[in-house]
């Protein structure tokens, strides 16, 4: 095999800290306009805001990964049906193929935890 | 925890169904038009190879048949889409239209590592 199946926790902990380098993103565009990807605030700008960076923020680091990963899936999943899918049914048409992966990667995360490379490996609260 | 640990394993070939899927999307957009393809004429060369590991490696990682070796090419494949087709526009993925392949990047790394889970062909046959 390409990969040895030892690296898998640590594939897994690399996953998670790009997915949610990535989710961050768009928690500094909505509170901070950086990167600013334009869209005007509402309502939901601050919550969502709040949720993309500091939960986004904390998944990186892999500290409390299980239930803040569970939370964003579920916002994920909101996201695609709320926003994308009265588009068009298909997520590379209807612009939430993004919150799809996002979606199944954190639900995934949510069962797995953070891996090797995490705070929450650290101090001792892996899962397994 | 919200998500039970020994749900890991499914979660996982949860993810790799709906990473596979949606991967399989743009070979079928580029080669068959569903969905549409957003460019018109004959596909240049660069965009055919794409496509075919795309259809091919989407289908053989929905079903979980040779997962590790199909998902590290895969995975390889959207690192060099990343970075021919996305970086040059923008630093962020959100900017550059990069970001899904970003996230199917690392998704297909771990999946190289990890394998197909619980729910997959390769765990059928005895070699996960």
């Amino acid at each position: 095999m390409p990969i040895p199946s030892g690296w898998a926790p640590y594939a897994l902990s690399l996953m998670r800290i790009m997915v949610a380098l990535s989710f961050m993103q768009h928690g500094t565009d909505k509170l901070f306009g950086f990167p600013d990807f334009g869209g005007s605030a509402d309502a939901l700008t601050l919550p969502l805001g709040i949720l993309e960076f500091g939960g986004g923020g904390l998944v990186a680091l892999g500290l409390f990964t299980r239930p803040l990963a569970f939370i964003l899936s579920g916002q994920m999943a909101v996201a695609y049906w709320w926003v994308h899918a009265p588009h068009s049914f298909f997520p590379a048409q209807n612009g939430g193929e993004g919150a799809m992966l996002y979606c199944f990667v954190f639900l995934f995360l949510a069962a797995a935890g953070g891996g090797a490379w995490s705070v929450d490996a650290l101090i001792g609260k892996r899962p397994q | 925890m919200p998500i039970p640990a020994s749900w890991a394993s499914k979660l996982l070939s949860v993810l790799r169904i709906v990473a596979g899927l949606a991967f399989l999307q743009h070979g079928l957009s580029k080669f068959f038009g569903i969905p549409p393809f957003p460019m018109s004429g004959p596909l240049p060369p660069m965009l055919l190879a794409a496509g075919a590991i795309e259809l091919v490696g989407g289908a053989l990682i929905l079903i979980g048949l040779f997962t590790r070796p199909v998902a590290f090419i895969a995975s390889g494949m959207s690192a060099v889409a990343y970075f021919t087709a996305h970086a040059p526009k923008s630093f962020f993925p959100a900017e550059n239209g990069g970001e899904t392949v970003l996230l199917y990047c690392f998704i297909f790394l771990y999946l190289a590592a990890a394998g197909g889970g619980a729910w997959s062909v390769d765990a059928q046959r005895g070699k996960p």
